[in-house]
């Protein structure tokens, strides 16, 4: 199963792998990656190089801060 | 474990490099293992007409080629650094269909080419790896 990864990873080999980088393993690895939220599942036609390609990622929502209102407008 | 019924396909069947964490070896279009024992002649001229042996040391090796790419993940410029500095580079035959079969060791490259033939054909690489040490098999899982 090809994935994309989504941060740094170095094997136990030494092999680094770098975020963005496209990389092949068998299906149990690549299962055992994504769950530790290394990496995703990409289509198995893309082509494992190393090249950083765009992840995208969700934006955490912050809450607004909450600000005083100090108009002095009047009616 | 079911494992593939019938005749593998060799699509699937690849070449991984690594240990607990294997990467399939980029753009491969063949992979192979291949085994052999030495045997030792015991015949002597005490023996009849027949020869006789018995078998010696086992050997193993894998080989594969590629197509060229300077960018692939794991591809002609790692086994280049793997055969420069002659490092072990532990490999996996397999496919993915647990229940299935899957070959390891550790290897050394004892051959690595790149060719460019003709106008119109891809760029190339072939590969030749020793085993040392013993080729083990385990279920994918």
């Amino acid at each position: 199963m090809k994935v994309q990864y989504t941060q740094d990873f170095t094997t136990t080999d030494g092999f680094e792998i770098k975020k963005g980088w496209t990389v092949e393993h068998d299906d149990a690895v690549s299962a055992i990656q994504i769950a530790a939220g290394l990496c995703v599942q990409v289509d198995d036609a893309a082509y494992p190089r190393r090249q950083e390609q765009l992840v995208f990622e969700c934006a955490v929502p912050t809450a607004p801060t909450p600000v005083t209102n100090k108009s002095t407008f009047k009616f | 474990m079911p494992g593939t019924t019938g005749t593998v396909l060799a699509k699937a069947m690849k070449l991984y490099v690594g240990t607990t964490t294997p990467v399939a070896i980029t753009c491969q279009v063949d992979a192979s293992i291949s085994m052999s024992t030495n045997m030792i002649q015991t015949s002597c001229k005490d023996s009849g007409a027949d020869g006789s042996y018995l078998p010696g040391e086992k050997s193993w090796t894998a080989s594969g080629s590629g197509n060229f790419a300077f960018d692939a993940t794991y591809g002609w410029s790692q086994l280049f650094a793997a055969w420069k500095d002659q490092t072990i580079v532990a490999v996996v035959f397999q496919n993915t269909v647990v229940g299935d079969k899957k070959y390891s060791g550790n290897t050394y490259i004892t051959s690595l080419s790149a060719n460019s033939s003709g106008n119109d054909e891809a760029v190339t690489f072939d590969f030749e790896l020793q085993g040392t040490g013993a080729l083990v098999e385990a279920t994918i899982s």
